[in-house]
C-alpha cells in the first residue's frame, strides 16, 4: 500500500538523489558566499528563507487541518502531498537554532539602545519563546499528521490551525516587525501567518498539479482557494497600508516610504501587485485556466517566487541591504527548496495511505 | 433534518403565510408605537438642536454612531451564511439563508438611518452625495465618509437584488398555491405573481439563474468585507489613540460576523417556533451557527489581545495611557464586559450540549448581541472622551433622546422582519430541495458535449409528460434526444444539472455581462474620484487631490454595484424574466412537487413522443396546443 501511495504521490528514487545534490551544492556555495564575501547579507538570506519556507511548510500541514476543522472533505483524495510537509520540521528548527547564533548579523532591535519594548524585545527571551512556540507547533503537526493516517482527528485540526496562527503571529513580530523596533503594526503578525497560509497552498496546488493524472475537480477547487486567499492577502496588505499612509505619522511611513517611495524598489512593489496580490485573480477567472494542470502549476510557482520575493522586500529595505538578488541569496534559497522537496519525496515514500483514501480508491482497484 | 418529500418541504416552509393571529398584531402594535416615539424624538432633536443629546466636545460621535456600526454589523451575517457560505459549499446554510438576508437588509435599513439622525441637519444629507451641481462642488474621495457612502449603499442595493434574485423560486411556489387557495385574482396572488417575474422552472431558467446566483455570492463576498472596512476605516483614519490602528479592519470585519451570526440566533430561535419551521430548521442548524461564532470569538478575541499588547510595545505615551484608562477608568466595567460576552460567553460552544441547547443558544447570542454594541460605544465614545488633552477629558452619558431612539431602531427593525415572515417564504424552498436532492453534487458544473437543444417560444405546441421523480424525467429526456427531437425543456421545483447536460447546455452567457459590468464599475469608479479631484483641486492632510490608493475603495465599490448590475441584467435576459405570461406547457406542480418534459412537436411527431414517456413511466402524459 505504500508503495502504492508513494507511486501515486509520484516519488521516485531518482528524483529524490537530485534533489539531496542540490540541497548539498546550494549550502556548499551558500556557505562559500559567507565566508569570502558580505557575511550580513549571506544571514539576512538564511533569515528570509526561513521566514518563508517555515510557514510555507507548516502551513502545508494546516491547510488539511483547516478542511478537516471546518468539516470538509473536497481535499481527502490530496491531503497526503500536503501533510508531507511536516518532514521540513527539522530543517525549520535546526535554520531557528542558526539564526540565533547569527544573531548579531541580522537581528536589527540589537542595534537600539533604551527601547520602550526592551523587556519584549530581550534577544533571549525573544527566541526563547520563538523556540518553545515553533516546537510546540511542529510537535502539533507531527501528531496531526500521524492522527491523520488513522482517521478524522476533528479536534486536533482545530488546534492545530488556532495555534498556526498565534504561532506565526509571534515569528511575524518578533522575527520581521522588530527588525525595526520602532515601526509597529497591529495587523503585521495577522498579515504573515495569511502569506504563510497562502504560500503554503501554492506549494500544495504545484504538488497537487504535477502529479500524474491530477483530479481536475480538486484542481478547480485549488485554483478557487488560490483566488480566494491571493484576495485575503492583498487586503491584509491594503489594510495595513491605507491608515499608514493617510496618517503620514514618521513612525509609521518609516516602513511604506522606502518600499514604495525609495528608488527601484517601487517597482519592485508594483510587482508583488501585479503577480501575488492580483494576478491569480487576473489570469485564474476562467475555468479552463484552473482545470489545466500546467497552466495552474505555472500560476502557483509565480506565486510562489512572488511571496519569496515579499519576504525579501520585507527584510532587506529594513536592514539596509541592496536591491539585489545575488549567488549569495540563489544558493541558500536552492538548499531550501532541495530541502523541502526532499521531504517532501522521503514522506511520501515512506507514509502510508490515509484512511479515508484507501476507502475512495477501493472500489475502483475492484472495478479494475 | 428528517428528510421530507418536496410537497412537505413547501407546505411546511407556506404554512406561516397565511392570516396570522391577533397577539402578532398586537406585536406589531407595540413595536410600531416604539417607532413612532423614536419618530417623535427625532423630529424634537431636529427642531431643538443636538444639545437634547449627550454629545458635547470633545465626545462627537457616540451612540448615533454605535448603532450605526452595531446594525452594518449585524447586516454581515445575511451575506455570510448566503454568499460565503454558498462558495465552500457549506450545505447547513439552505434553511437559514433567507431569514438571514431579510436580517441583512432590514439592519442596514437601519443602520442607515444613523448618519441622517446624527448629522442634525438632516436636509443637507445631499452634499455628499456625487452629482453635478452647478456650483461645480464634488465630495472629496479622500474622505472616509464619502468612502462609506459608497459602500453602505452598494451594499444596500446588492443586499436586496442578491435577496429578491434568490427568492423568485419561492415567489412562484407562494404564487402558485395562492392561485391554488385563494383563487387568481386574489390580491395576495396578484402580488406573487408580479413578484415571482413569471418563473416557471424551466431547465433555461435554473440554468441562468444559478449561474448568475454563483456570481452574485461572488460579488457579494468581497463586498461584505469591504463595507465594515470602510466603516473600521471612519476610525482608524482618525488620529485619536484607540482609533489609529492597522488592524480594525479584519478586526471589524470579524466582529460584525460575530454579532451578526448571534443575532441570527436571537431571531430564528424564536420565528422557528412561532412559525412552526421545527421539520425544517433543526438544531443541527443552529449548532454549525454556534461552530462558526467560536471561530468568530477567537478572531476577536485575537484582536483585543493584540491591541493592547501593540499600544505598550510602541511606546506611546497616549496609547498606552489610553489603554490603562479604558481598562481602570470609568469606562472598565463596559471594557472588562467586553471579552466576557463576545470571547468567553462563545467559547462556551466548545461544549456540544450547550452549542445544541436552545436555552444555551439563546442566551449566548443575546449576550453576544449585547457585547458587541457595548464594544462599538467603548471604541467610540470611549476614544472621543479620552483625547490627547486632559483638560478635554469628558464622561459622556447618553440622554433620553438617544436612548428613545436606540430602542426604536430596535423596534423599527423588529417590525420589519416580522412583516416579512408573514409575507415572504422565510425558508429557501428551492434550497432545501435542492439540497436535499443532490448534496453536495448540487455544487458541480457538469461538462457536456451533447448537441445543444434549440430554444423554445412560450406559445409552442407539443406533448408533456408529469413525472414524480427526476430519474424516469432524464431516462425519458435522454430517449427522446437520442430519437432526434431537440425542442425539448424541463420543469422542475430544483435545478436538474443532469438534464442540463444531456439538452448541451453549457455555461450560462450571463458571465459576460457580469464582467462587463464589473469592468465599468471599477474604470467608472476611479474616473468618478479622479474626475472631482481635478475639479475640486484641494490639497489636504498633505496628499494629492489625485491620490490612487484610497481610490482603490472608490473604484472595487463601483466593480461590485454595476458588476451586479450586470449579473442582475444578464439573468433577467437569459432567464426570460419579467414576463407575465407562463409558458403554455406549466404546470402549477412544477413549483411544488413535480416534474415536467416537454417536446414541442407537430402532430407528425405525436405518436413518436408519446411512445418515449409511455416508456419513461410517465404519471401523466397530455397535448399542449
Amino acid at each position: 500500500m505504500a508503495n502504492v501511495s508513494a507511486k501515486a504521490c509520484g516519488a521516485r528514487p531518482a528524483r529524490t538523489l537530485l534533489w539531496a545534490a542540490i540541497f548539498a551544492a546550494g549550502l556548499a556555495g551558500w556557505i562559500v558566499c559567507a565566508a569570502t564575501g558580505d557575511a550580513g547579507r549571506a544571514w539576512r538570506a538564511l533569515l528570509i528563507n526561513f521566514i518563508y519556507f517555515t510557514p510555507l511548510a507548516a502551513g502545508m500541514v494546516a491547510w488539511p487541518a483547516v478542511t478537516i476543522g471546518s468539516r470538509g472533505r473536497w481535499a481527502r483524495t490530496i491531503e497526503q502531498p500536503a501533510l508531507a510537509g511536516v518532514a521540513f520540521a527539522p530543517v525549520s528548527l535546526l535554520t531557528f537554532a542558526v539564526l540565533w547564533f547569527s544573531r548579531a548579523h541580522w537581528a536589527g532591535w540589537m542595534r537600539y539602545k533604551d527601547l520602550p519594548n526592551a523587556a519584549w524585545l530581550n534577544t533571549t527571551f525573544l527566541f526563547a519563546r520563538d523556540g518553545a512556540a515553533l516546537v510546540v507547533l511542529w510537535a502539533l503537526a507531527a501528531w496531526f499528521v500521524a492522527r491523520r493516517q488513522r482517521g478524522r482527528p476533528v479536534a486536533l485540526a482545530c488546534w492545530l490551525a488556532f495555534a498556526y496562527c498565534v504561532v506565526f503571529t509571534l515569528i511575524g513580530f518578533d522575527m520581521v516587525m522588530a527588525l525595526d523596533p520602532h515601526w509597529f503594526s497591529t495587523l503585521f503578525g495577522g498579515y504573515f501567518f495569511v502569506s504563510g497560509l497562502y504560500a503554503a497552498l501554492a506549494a500544495w496546488t504545484l504538488i497537487t498539479a504535477l502529479r500524474p493524472a491530477p483530479d481536475k475537480e480538486r484542481l478547480h477547487d485549488l485554483g478557487k482557494l488560490l483566488v480566494a486567499f491571493s484576495l485575503v492577502t492583498a487586503y491584509m496588505m491594503y489594510s495595513q497600508l491605507l491608515p499608514q499612509w493617510y496618517e503620514n505619522f514618521p513612525n509609521e511611513v518609516r516602513y511604506v516610504v522606502p518600499r514604495l517611495r525609495f528608488g527601484r524598489w517601487g517597482w519592485v512593489s508594483a510587482a508583488l501587485l501585479a503577480v501575488i496580490y492580483l494576478g491569480p485573480l487576473a489570469v485564474l477567472l476562467t475555468r479552463w485556466s484552473k482545470r489545466t494542470p500546467k497552466f495552474l502549476a505555472a500560476v502557483a510557482l509565480a506565486v510562489l517566487a512572488g511571496l519569496w520575493v515579499e519576504r525579501w522586500w520585507l527584510v532587506t529595505p529594513t536592514l539596509g541591504g541592496a536591491l539585489v538578488i545575488g549567488w549569495t541569496e540563489a544558493f541558500i534559497t536552492a538548499a531550501f527548496v532541495a530541502a523541502l522537496a526532499l521531504g517532501i519525496e522521503c514522506y511520501l515514500r515512506n507514509a502510508p495511505p490515509l484512511a479515508d483514501e484507501i476507502e475512495e480508491t477501493a472500489p475502483a482497484e475492484e472495478a479494475a | 433534518m428528517a428528510t421530507l418529500t418536496f410537497g412537505q418541504i413547501t407546505e411546511a416552509v407556506l404554512e406561516p403565510l397565511k392570516p396570522p393571529r391577533r397577539v402578532y398584531y398586537g406585536v406589531l402594535a407595540v413595536l410600531a408605537f416604539a417607532i413612532a416615539w423614536g419618530a417623535t424624538c427625532w423630529v424634537y432633536q431636529v427642531k431643538k438642536g443636538m444639545g437634547v443629546t449627550g454629545l458635547s466636545i470633545p465626545v462627537g460621535w457616540a451612540v448615533y454612531i454605535t448603532n450605526f456600526v452595531f446594525w452594518i454589523g449585524i447586516g454581515h451575517a445575511g451575506t455570510l451564511i448566503s454568499a460565503i457560505l454558498h462558495l465552500v459549499r457549506a450545505r447547513w446554510r439552505t434553511a437559514i439563508s433567507r431569514s438571514a438576508e431579510a436580517m441583512t437588509i432590514f439592519a442596514v435599513m437601519t443602520a442607515g438611518l444613523f448618519p441622517l439622525i446624527h448629522l442634525g441637519r438632516v436636509w443637507v444629507f445631499y452634499y455628499i452625495i456625487p452629482y453635478p451641481s452647478e456650483r461645480q462642488l464634488w465630495p472629496n474621495f479622500l474622505s472616509p465618509l464619502v468612502w462609506d457612502v459608497c459602500a453602505v449603499s452598494t451594499y444596500l442595493t446588492v443586499s436586496i437584488i442578491f435577496w429578491f434574485i434568490g427568492i423568485v423560486p419561492d415567489l412562484a411556489a407562494a404564487r402558485d398555491r395562492w392561485e391554488l387557495t385563494a383563487g387568481p385574482d386574489h390580491p395576495r396572488t396578484r402580488v406573487y405573481r408580479a413578484l415571482a417575474l413569471g418563473w416557471s422552472g424551466s431547465g433555461n431558467q435554473w440554468r441562468h439563474h444559478g449561474r448568475g446566483y454563483l456570481f452574485f455570492a461572488a460579488l457579494a463576498t468581497p463586498l461584505v468585507i469591504s463595507v465594515h472596512s470602510v466603516v473600521s476605516w471612519d476610525f482608524a483614519m482618525a488620529n485619536l489613540p484607540g482609533w489609529h490602528t492597522t488592524i480594525f479592519a479584519p478586526y471589524f470585519v470579524a466582529g460584525a460576523i460575530h454579532s451578526g451570526l448571534a443575532m441570527v440566533l436571537t431571531l430564528l430561535i424564536p420565528m422557528r417556533r412561532l412559525l412552526r419551521l421545527e421539520r425544517v430548521m433543526t438544531v443541527n442548524h443552529f449548532e454549525a451557527v454556534a461552530q462558526t461564532m467560536i471561530v468568530t470569538a477567537l478572531i476577536v478575541g485575537y484582536a483585543y489581545a493584540i491591541e493592547p499588547f501593540i499600544s505598550w510595545y510602541s511606546g506611546d505615551t497616549f496609547e498606552r495611557q489610553f489603554t490603562l484608562w479604558r481598562a481602570t477608568g470609568w469606562m472598565a466595567p463596559l471594557f472588562w464586559a467586553l471579552p466576557i460576552c463576545n470571547v468567553l460567553a462563545p467559547l462556551a460552544f466548545l461544549w456540544k450540549r450547550l452549542r445544541r441547547s436552545i436555552p444555551a443558544l439563546l442566551i449566548v447570542s443575546i449576550l453576544v448581541n449585547i457585547g458587541m454594541w457595548l464594544e462599538r460605544l467603548v471604541i467610540i465614545a470611549g476614544s472621543t472622551s479620552h483625547d490627547f488633552l486632559p483638560h478635554n477629558w469628558h464622561a459622556y452619558a447618553p440622554r433620553p433622546v438617544e436612548i428613545s431612539i436606540t430602542i426604536a431602531a430596535f423596534a423599527f427593525f423588529l417590525f420589519c422582519f416580522f412583516i416579512f415572515t408573514r409575507l415572504a417564504p422565510t425558508v429557501s424552498i428551492s434550497d432545501v430541495k435542492e439540497d436535499q436532492a443532490e448534496g453536495i453534487g448540487r455544487y458541480t458544473e457538469l461538462e457536456t458535449d451533447a448537441p445543444p437543444v434549440q430554444r423554445l417560444d412560450r406559445a409552442e405546441s407539443g406533448l408533456l409528460a408529469v413525472f414524480e421523480r427526476r430519474e424516469p424525467l432524464l431516462e425519458a429526456l435522454r430517449n427522446a434526444r437520442e430519437s432526434g427531437f431537440d425542442r425539448v425543456e424541463t420543469y422542475s421545483p430544483v435545478r436538474l444539472r443532469e438534464a442540463e447536460k444531456i439538452m448541451g447546455r453549457g455555461p450560462s452567457p450571463v458571465r459576460y455581462w457580469t464582467f462587463a459590468g464589473a469592468l465599468c464599475g471599477l474604470s467608472g469608479g476611479f474616473a468618478l474620484a479622479i474626475g472631482a479631484a481635478l475639479v475640486n483641486k484641494l490639497i489636504v492632510g498633505a496628499k494629492h487631490p489625485v491620490s490612487l490608493i484610497p481610490y482603490c475603495i472608490v473604484g472595487f465599490e463601483g466593480l461590485i454595484l454595476l458588476g451586479t448590475i450586470g449579473n442582475l441584467f444578464g439573468v433577467l435576459r437569459y432567464a426570460r424574466l419579467g414576463r407575465s405570461k407562463l409558458p403554455r406547457a406549466y404546470d402549477r406542480r412544477f413549483a411544488q412537487d413535480r416534474f415536467g418534459l416537454f417536446v414541442a412537436c407537430g402532430p407528425e411527431r405525436m405518436a413518436a413522443a408519446r411512445a418515449i414517456f409511455s416508456a419513461g413511466q410517465a404519471d401523466e402524459i397530455r397535448e399542449v396546443r
